[in-house]
């Protein structure tokens, strides 16, 4: 299958990403005021590049000169954010392209989502016009932690911004994806970009999924979703990224479906959901059903994929083991067989009351050294193919130095690892370091289990396809 | 009529004759070949089994006669457009009921369904969508993801049904509805069992 190329606006969106230098239409002098906060948000977030605050009215702003128009700026400018009200944005969108602007935010909201379908039309004309990778209109801006664009309206000491990673995150409200972003900054969970689509003007869901897909610091996507501007289309795009990149959504608005009475069976049973629901399922696209759920599905991803569907258990306490155990059955997981030197190697390293199978207890007391143990056993077993790593920080015998054992069996990339800390603030604490050293850390067995379902069913469709493209291709290169 | 479909895209059904009088009725009773069901053919007619359209196990021309007059008269109000005379298939003890549907969606365009059939189907929601176009693959996944899988893998000492015909089934029923886009389509039964599976009612809107 040959790919088609990928259209110039939505190559434009590096522009939006990653710029060396930007305009802020719209900015002001008052702290009150969005065009303030942008401009801040860039100079107190360390962006390199150039900003060029541009104001009919002013001379300059937080210390920096300040632009009647775009047209004025002698130099090259990558991306604008504009933040003028509706019935100035046509005319700044237009000067933007005469300047050979290949990226815009547009903050400004009074189009579409009030019944202005015909102005937005006209600033996706002239979008396309120039080529210009357009984000918006009525949207809350992007985010990328690695070069430190940010052009969310929101102040820094309110919504915190994540660290970098290789989530990206997409959101067709800017609320929720505000809310998410500050929840993720806050759980230590990194992310390579975050974007406010909004009305999705000229830049749709499905043209960011496809820049995504190419983008190389990208590895995990994520949607927040309220509906798709064309389904077969975003189907046809999906099912093509989930061969090499997984995609979890969350679809908003599944109530509202089956509102309208309908005269047949099928009728009566399928709804909108159940549409959406469908197409997520044949594009293997992950989908998560509650916010909470959006990310721990997603931040499985950082670990190697799995080999297998056999999960192997290490515990300070019995009973999160039998609820580990319990929630592998209902996902309908297996539990790993610990061989006979594994068992033999674990009787001989740990104190005699230890049970060396599957889950493996270590203990109440056991401390960081026994952890090790237990993970390098692990480890060398065949039969592990995900270890999930339950630590119980409430226990005397436990330190931070366990957090280090973790992180460095990860490091080691051979098998994924994913650890359960349940508890208060002390585990919170070690939570949020496993987190941000890419160890996907959950509050229970069951919300573990149910994301290492998740990872493992698409592990399998990965390498299923991935083998039968990669034999294909030799046997084409035999031909 | 419906059915007429279902054959243009080989899709297997009970054998069936339309007939508009009662003379019509007794000839195609004894072609088809007794027992056989008789329903009523009316627009107000679509739950059929509520309003009582529907008459099972007609054995002979004697209960033919009598089923025919109870249909016009049940139907006496109503606009009665003729009698379908169909082949009572016997439900063995292999036999599973399904239900097979389509619906056109705005977003996604027409979406298939299979699920367990009976006149509970609302109620369990034994269901499982997908987007067409499916291919054998899809309509493989689509019977796996119904909970009452294991039923048509033969529970509780049944033999297992027949699961390649009903998949190829499915992937007819996809391209009946790619071709055709329904507002709403349903196969309710489909009757499927150890040797196949067949479409016993069948409505397009």
């Amino acid at each position: 299958m040959v790919a088609k190329p990928i259209p110039k606006k939505v190559k434009n969106l590096d522009a939006v990403f990653n710029p060396d230098s930007i305009a802020v239409i719209g900015a002001s002098r008052e702290p009150n005021k969005i065009g303030h906060v942008i401009v801040k948000n860039f100079i107190d977030g360390g962006f390199a590049g150039r900003i060029y605050p541009i104001n009919p009215r002013a001379e300059d702003i937080l210390g920096l000169r300040a632009y009647k128009s775009v047209l004025d700026i002698k130099e090259k400018v990558d991306s604008a954010v504009i933040a003028v009200p509706a019935a100035a944005v046509a005319p700044v969108l237009e000067e933007c392209g005469k300047k050979g602007i290949r990226g815009v935010v547009l903050i400004t909201g009074g189009f579409s989502e009030v019944g202005n379908s015909e102005a937005e039309k006209k600033l996706a004309e002239i979008a396309n016009r120039y080529d210009i990778a357009l984000i918006g209109p009525n949207c809350m801006g992007v985010i990328t932690p690695g070069s430190r664009v940010d052009s969310v309206f929101l102040p820094i000491y309110k919504l915190g911004r994540p660290r970098v990673g290789n989530i990206s995150f997409i959101s067709q409200s800017g609320a929720v994806g505000g809310c998410i972003v500050d929840l993720a900054a806050r759980a230590g969970i990194g992310m390579s970009k975050f974007v406010s689509y909004g009305n999705a003007a000229a830049i749709d869901e499905c043209d960011l999924l496809e820049y995504l897909y190419h983008d190389p610091d990208t590895k995990i996507i994520v949607a927040y979703l309220e509906g798709v501007k064309k389904g077969k289309r975003f189907l046809e795009v999906a099912k093509r990224i989930t061969r090499k990149k997984p995609i979890v959504v969350l679809k908003a608005g599944r109530s509202a479906a089956g509102a309208e009475a309908a005269r047949s069976h099928t009728g009566s049973l399928a709804g909108a959901s159940e549409a959406y629901s469908a197409a997520f399922k044949q594009a293997n696209v992950i989908e998560a059903q509650t916010l909470e759920q959006l990310f721990d599905f997603a931040k499985i991803f950082d670990q190697v994929l799995p080999s297998g569907r056999r999960i192997g258990i290490i515990t300070n306490g019995g009973g999160m083991g039998v609820l580990a155990t319990d929630a592998l059955a209902d996902e309908g997981l297996a539990l790993s067989q610990l061989s006979d030197e594994t068992q033999k190697l674990l009787r001989a390293s740990l104190p005699p009351y230890a049970n060396v199978r599957n889950p493996l207890d270590i203990i109440g007391d056991a401390d960081s050294h026994r952890y090790e143990i237990a993970i390098n056993a692990m480890m060398k077993d065949e039969s592990v193919d995900v270890i999930m790593l339950i630590i119980l920080f409430q226990t005397a015998g436990i330190d931070s130095s366990v957090v280090n054992i973790a992180i460095r069996a990860s490091d080691l990339r051979k098998k994924p690892i994913i650890s359960v800390c349940s508890g208060g603030e002390y585990t919170e604490m070690h939570k949020r370091i496993l987190e941000s050293y890419g160890v996907p850390t959950y509050v229970s067995p069951t919300s573990a289990m149910r994301s290492i379902s998740r990872f493992i069913k698409y592990a399998e469709h990965y390498s299923k396809y991935n083998t039968a493209h990669s034999v294909l291709q030799a046997e084409k290169e035999r031909q | 009529m419906d059915f007429s479909l279902l054959s243009k895209y080989g899709i297997p059904f009970a054998p069936f004759k339309i007939a508009k009088s009662l003379p019509d009725a007794l000839s195609a009773s004894k072609e088809i070949g007794f027992p056989v069901v008789m329903k009523a053919i009316s627009p107000q007619a679509l739950h059929k089994s509520d309003i009582g359209g529907v008459i099972l196990g007609i054995g002979d021309a004697k209960e033919a006669e009598g089923a025919y007059k109870t249909l016009e008269q049940r139907f006496s109000g109503m606009k009665l457009e003729g009698v379908l005379v169909q082949k009572m298939l016997g439900r063995g003890k292999n036999t599973v009921e399904l239900i097979v549907g389509g619906k056109r969606d705005a977003q996604f365009g027409q979406l298939i369904m299979l699920g367990m059939g009976g006149v509970f189907v609302e109620v369990y929601r034994d269901v499982a969508f997908r987007v067409c176009p499916i291919g054998n693959d899809d309509a493989i996944e689509m019977i796996h993801e119904l909970k009452s899988f294991p039923i048509l893998m033969g529970a509780r000492g049944r033999k297992p049904a027949n699961i390649s015909s009903l998949a190829s089934a499915l992937v007819r029923v996809s391209r009946l509805l790619e071709k055709e886009n329904p507002s709403e389509f349903d196969i309710n039964p489909l009757l499927v069992d150890e040797h196949g599976c067949v479409a016993v009612d069948v409505r397009l809107l």
